[in-house]
């Protein structure tokens, strides 16, 4: 690897973790995802088709992540970077390469950790420019200098363990020999249980564990890849939710708010591009100086500061109050979190208005509100919609398409846009109410558990084609003949039930509540003493 | 007296964490939050429930509605996740009668009055002494955001708060 690589898979991993070029929940779902970084580390290290698969393949372990609230159980990036430039300039294999890139992701855990800590310190100085109030000066609190920070805590590192790390792993991988990759690609086939399994804990329930099975055996019987087994099961889940809300009287409640909320227009103080120009700040910049002690705070402060330099730039003095009450703890779901954005903006120009809001009026409905769409917003993008569109992709990136990430990242990138503004109208237009509205349509619910019977369907296709484990049991039948365990009784019974299984195990080992990493270690120690007495 | 399977004081109530994950891992059937203001606030009410996952029944109660539901005998054997914003009301809940021998610290934002304790935990002097008199009463005090990260005991920050 050359120093121009090594610094640009540095300056890469910055970028996964910076609101840029995609915005905050954008980035979180393209530029942080191991499928779409396996490709760029291919394009940086010669070999785009081979990024992209081994990127697909790190990515598989991830299907199930969930950050939500400032929770970082891993850093999925920092494994899809380090893993696939190993994985290409030290020649390991797909799975070997996703056994090495997993610690590295709890390693990465740890920077973010640092940056929620550090980040306090700006904090600070966005407290000054409130008392001083100066809205122009927020952003060098919530960008600039949080984003050098992060800079350093992500880029060097890494450029430091890609340039003096990557080969020395990989050679050393190597020269243990022949056993031990051998395990360690054991390990690497049979990771993908533990993201599977973590994906099912929130949607194996009721019939949807039915389908989990059906997509198993159509990918295992059928030999149907992903997309089109995902698209036959989009037609039965359709029928099947039809046919399950049919009598429900519930469901045609409320579907005036669902409706479209007609365009975004000015009010009398505020014009569109003000409201627009907010929603674009809090898009990007909403967990840009992410902290644990305001957590948004800060994000949300500066995301107000158009409509605050539009109505207050003639009175200094409700300018520092409004300064103050928008850098107040704010923590919710950026793209759900456009609504908020919407809403308090028009609450700020009726209070210009001379309508009768106090600080905590504006506190109560923002600390109202997060908490709750927050719930809505994680459970949509982060259960729901990233993993399925993920998991629709996968197939195509793992067989080295590279157009899958790209496709996968215009199509995502369009869907987050559409649904913001779309929110951010919706609060800005109708108000509170319609927020509420929209959250008790129970289309939304619909909406949610087709997609979980969908992804339960999906998943057990992935089980069939990307979980593998195989018994090397053998039984001497009379002179040149042997029984093969995995051949003769296995594969000619239900081919992949042994993957099938040990998901279902690591399954019910979470559920348990053993956490991920002890599963993990536990499919560690099958394969290490597997191997050695030659059982897999 | 009812099954609580976690006790969690977190000052944005229902939101992703217990969404995706504590409804999750704990098999929990019902919310239950205990909040004095929040029982006379319609709006709020609404948006909570909203915000719960469909299978998860959700009760909003009052201090003293509480301690009366949640001593009654449950045949249906509901797995209740108590949430309220403040450690004053756990420790009301205690004195009341209902038994609790761990707390989850989720969430106490920081705001005037407070300072830091750990992460996202901050607390004001009186909700400090609060959880002290709790650790003080061998109710674990324990700081966890998500099931899958491992708890941190706060008693040995909590103790420390004392000499500073």
């Amino acid at each position: 690897m050359t120093v121009t690589q090594a610094i640009l898979l540095g300056i890469l991993y910055y970028f996964a973790n910076s609101p840029w070029p995609f915005g905050g929940l954008g980035n979180y779902a393209i530029l942080y995802r191991p499928m779409i970084l396996g490709l760029i580390v291919g394009i940086i290290l010669g070999n785009p088709v081979l990024g992209t698969v081994i990127g697909a393949t790190i990515n598989l372990m991830y299907i199930g992540f969930i950050s939500a609230g400032g929770s970082m159980p891993a850093d999925m990036s920092l494994a899809g970077i380090l893993g696939t430039a190993l994985a290409i300039t030290g020649g390991l294999e797909m799975n070997a390469a996703l056994a090495v890139a997993v610690p590295l992701g709890l390693l990465g855990a740890l920077v973010w950790v640092g940056r929620l800590t550090l980040d306090t310190a700006f904090v600070r100085l966005a407290d000054k420019y409130s008392d001083e109030g100066k809205p122009e000066k927020v952003w060098i609190a919530n960008i600039l200098l949080p984003q050098i920070l992060l800079f350093l805590i992500t880029a060097v590192p890494c450029f430091l363990a890609a340039y003096y790390g990557a080969e020395a792993i990989a050679t050393g991988i190597q020269s243990l020999g022949g056993n031990f990759l051998r395990i360690l690609s054991l390990i690497g086939g049979m990771l993908p249980a533990v993201g599977i399994g973590m994906m099912l804990m929130a949607i194996f329930k009721g019939h949807a564990r039915v389908f989990f099975f059906l997509g198993f055996l159509t990918a295992a019987f059928l030999g149907l890849k992903t997309l089109p087994l995902a698209l036959i099961f989009l037609g039965i889940t359709i029928i099947y939710i039809s046919l399950k809300y049919r009598d429900d009287p519930e469901i045609v409640q409320n579907t005036e708010a669902a409706s479209s909320t007609g365009g975004l227009e000015g009010g009398k103080l505020l014009a569109a591009k003000d409201i627009r120009s907010a929603w674009w700040k809090w898009m990007y910049y909403f967990q840009s100086c992410y902290n644990y002690e305001r957590m948004q705070g800060v994000g949300f402060l500066h995301a107000m500061t158009p409509v605050l330099s539009k109505l207050y730039k003639d009175d200094p003095e409700e300018m520092k109050n409004a300064m103050h009450r928008h850098s107040e703890f704010f923590n919710t779901e950026n793209a759900t979190g456009s609504a908020v954005i919407g809403l308090v903006a028009a609450m700020e120009e009726q209070k210009k208005l001379g309508a009768d809001l106090d600080n905590d009026a504006f506190t109560s409905i923002k600390t109202g509100l997060m908490g709750p769409l927050a719930g809505v917003g994680d459970t949509i993008w982060q259960a729901v919609v990233i993993p399925i569109m993920i998991v629709l992709f996968l197939g195509l990136a793992k067989e080295g398409n590279v157009a899958a990430p790209i496709l996968y990242s215009i199509l995502f990138f369009i869907l987050y846009y559409v649904y913001g503004y779309w929110l951010l109208k919706l609060g800005y237009n109708k108000g509170r109410e319609a927020i509420l509205n929209l959250m008790e349509n129970k289309a939304i619910n619909k909406v949610i558990v087709g997609a979980g019977m969908l992804g339960c369907a999906v998943m057990g296709g992935l089980v069939s084609q990307y979980v593998s484990l195989k018994t090397a049991i053998q039984f001497p039948m009379g002179a040149d003949k042997v029984f093969s365990l995995q051949t003769d009784f296995f594969d000619a019974l239900i081919p992949g039930l042994l993957p099938l299984l040990l998901t279902l195990g690591c399954y019910a080992l979470l559920k348990k509540g053993i956490k991920a990493q002890y599963v993990i270690l536990i499919l560690v120690a099958v394969a290490v003493v597997g191997g050695l007495v030659g059982v897999l | 007296m009812r099954q609580i399977v976690l006790a969690r004081i977190d000052d944005r109530l229902i939101h992703g964490q217990i969404v995706t994950s504590w409804c999750k891992s704990t098999n929990a059937s019902t919310i239950l939050i205990v909040d004095d203001r929040l029982s006379e606030d319609n709006f709020t009410q609404r948006l909570l429930r909203a915000a719960a996952p469909p299978d998860i029944k959700v009760e909003i109660m009052d201090l003293h509605a509480a301690v009366t539901w949640l001593a009654e005998n449950d045949s249906t054997n509901q797995r209740i996740i108590l949430l309220s914003k403040t450690p004053q009301v756990m420790e009301e809940l205690i004195k009341n009668g209902i038994t609790l021998k761990s707390i989850n610290l989720g969430g106490m934002g920081a705001k005037a009055g407070r300072s830091k304790l750990n992460k996202n935990i901050s607390a004001s002097p009186e909700e400090v002494n609060c959880l002290r008199r709790m650790l003080e009463n061998e109710v674990g005090i324990f700081y966890q955001l998500v099931p899958v990260e491992r708890p941190v005991n706060m008693m040995n920050i909590l103790k420390g708060e004392i000499t500073k």
